[in-house]
């Protein structure tokens, strides 16, 4: 397997696991948290995160 | 407030029209050209447009009352379906590469070539004219009551049904693609923009941002959290992502665009600009609703919070009128490429099966526009429940689509019997338990027919024979595109 895949499956299993706890973390260790560091805060975190992993997973595409 | 809104309605339907026309310079003939703008779309107007085709009047009204009825549930769903885009990074190129190699406008012409049965097209097409169609009527209903409501019937409620259609269908006919894409772009700006100023006024109302965030958490703080009020359980937040989370390969509307760009690379600058600007459009959404919570608290309707807010002392009447002229152009720009898509899958997947030579597959193009626009229009003035119950099945429904979309790529034993079967089976039985409200063993309907179209793909491919060669062939200058162009 070349370094190039490696680094895609890498990048792609990361953001599955970052998917995954979009639904864990909220429901589970911050549920019930009456603030914006609480859900609200990971949300975003997670939508930033995920948009990062996306665009690395792109970043190596040749036109 | 009315004749301010009147002008501006007239305004931005003049510019339209003007930026319409004007992309018809330049428009070549055939049906690449007219309904795919010729596989020439830049990276940036690619990205404006998939922002306004996938953004609908949905955000500002829609995303901003589940925010004012759940809390911040809404904001979790929302970017679960922006992660979503993953899957154009693992798709779009492959679409694109597909499209290169054979020509496909349509993704149901894809599947057709891949399984080898125009069958499989076919089913494809009639299960999108199925759900979208009403989607779009819910968008004009939108238009309608939103445009009534606030100039006290000046504009009625199908007059407002009327001239949204009437702009969807001229901008879509002027140049297909082409004219879709420009005035997209232009949409997609006023939706920005106006959402942005209109945000601002109400945060400033509340006495700036500092002061927003303490009131809230301290006046609505079990919004902060969840499940919150109530609407967020999990099972919900469950049944809202999952389809969504497909939206960007179920939907034609959107998963045609991967189609369109001139190049890969203009397909990254479409992907990466898109996710920039939803974000930032999901936050602006979710902020309004939080804003309405104090500033109209107790309504009973939640989606009346857009409506009742720009009614209020906070919002001055020219920047409500604004966002009301963004709120109708998400509206319109959703709507238009709908009709464009459903009209390509009707032209291409159910016309041309029937009349092999296809020498009028355009002016057949054409006339679906017209007939959709109609329907749509007729289903939004009867102002059933059933159009919203199935506009809101829209995306569960295209979610029996995935499995052989997968499959397409990913799975050479996928047959086109396994195809059909999962998309007429689980399509029926996923509209049924919308329809009825019943949720087998608890679970949302969404997830159990997204679950059954797999469950069947596989099984009924299992059973019956691949076409093999097909297969190969199909795939074969896709993986050496992709090698190429170092894609994993």
């Amino acid at each position: 397997m070349s370094d190039d895949r490696r680094r895609g499956n890498r990048t792609l299993a990361l953001l599955a696991v970052t998917i995954v706890l979009a639904y864990a973390v909220p429901y589970g260790l911050l549920r019930d948290q009456p603030v914006w560091q609480g859900a609200f805060l990971f949300w975003l975190v997670f939508g930033v995160v995920a948009i990062g992993l996306i665009a690395w997973l792109v970043s190596d595409w040749r036109p | 407030m009315t004749l301010g809104l009147i002008g501006a309605l007239a305004v931005y339907a003049l510019i339209g029209i003007g930026v319409a026309f004007a992309a018809r310079r330049g428009l070549g003939a055939g049906a690449t050209e007219y309904y795919l703008a010729g596989r020439r779309a830049g990276g940036l107007i690619s990205a404006l447009s998939y922002g306004a085709t996938t953004y609908s009047a949905f955000m500002m009204v829609g995303l901003a009352g589940l925010t004012y009825a759940g809390g911040v549930g809404a904001l979790g769903f929302e970017l679960v379906y922006l992660a979503g885009l993953g899957l154009v990074a693992i798709f779009g190129p492959r679409f694109w590469l597909a499209s290169r190699a054979f020509g496909f406008i349509t993704p149901a012409e894809m599947l057709s070539h891949r399984y080898a049965s125009r069958w499989v097209g076919g089913v494809m097409a009639v299960t999108a004219c199925v759900f979208l169609i009403p989607y779009s009527a819910v968008q004009l209903m939108g238009i309608g009551y939103l445009v009534s409501g606030l100039t006290d019937m000046a504009i009625g409620f199908e007059q407002g049904i009327l001239i949204g259609a009437a702009l969807a269908l001229i901008w879509t006919l002027a140049a297909g693609m082409r004219s879709v894409l420009w005035t997209d772009a232009l949409q997609v700006v006023v939706m920005l923009v106006t959402s942005l100023i209109a945000a601002g006024f109400v945060i400033a109302a509340l006495g700036g941002p500092a002061a927003f965030l303490e009131s809230t958490q301290a006046d609505h703080g079990e919004w902060l959290s969840v499940p919150g009020p109530g609407l967020f359980s999990l099972t919900t937040f469950f049944a809202l992502t999952v389809p969504w989370f497909f939206f960007s390969i179920s939907n034609p509307q959107v998963s045609q665009r991967l189609f369109t760009t001139e190049s890969i690379g203009a397909m990254r600058r479409m992907l990466l600009g898109f996710l920039l600007l939803g974000f930032v459009y999901t936050l602006i959404s979710v902020v309004w609703g939080f804003s309405a919570l104090q500033l109209v608290p107790d309504l009973d309707q939640p989606d009346l919070a857009t409506p009742r807010l720009l009614a209020t002392d906070a919002i001055p009447a020219p920047v409500a009128i604004v966002l009301v002229v963004g709120i109708v152009a998400a509206a319109v720009s959703t709507v238009d490429s709908i009709l464009l898509s459903l009209s390509s899958l009707a032209a291409r997947d159910l016309y041309r099966p029937l009349a092999p030579r296809g020498s009028h597959e355009m002016i057949a193009g054409q006339a679906v526009i017209l007939v959709v626009t109609v329907l749509a229009v007729l289903f939004a003035r009867l102002q059933l429940d059933l159009i919203t119950v199935l506009s809101v099945a829209a995306s569960s429904g295209l979610l029996v689509t995935v499995p052989s979309i997968v499959g397409c790529f990913f799975w050479r034993r996928g047959t086109a019997a396994g195809a059909i079967v999962s998309m007429v089976v689980a399509g029926v039985t996923v509209t049924v338990l919308q329809l009825t409200g019943f949720d087998p063993l608890g679970i949302p309907a969404s997830i159990c027919g997204g679950a059954l179209a797999v469950a069947l793909f596989v099984g009924v491919s299992l059973a019956t024979r691949p076409d093999s060669a097909r297969a190969d062939a199909f795939l074969a200058p896709v993986e050496q595109g992709l090698a190429q162009h170092r894609i994993r």
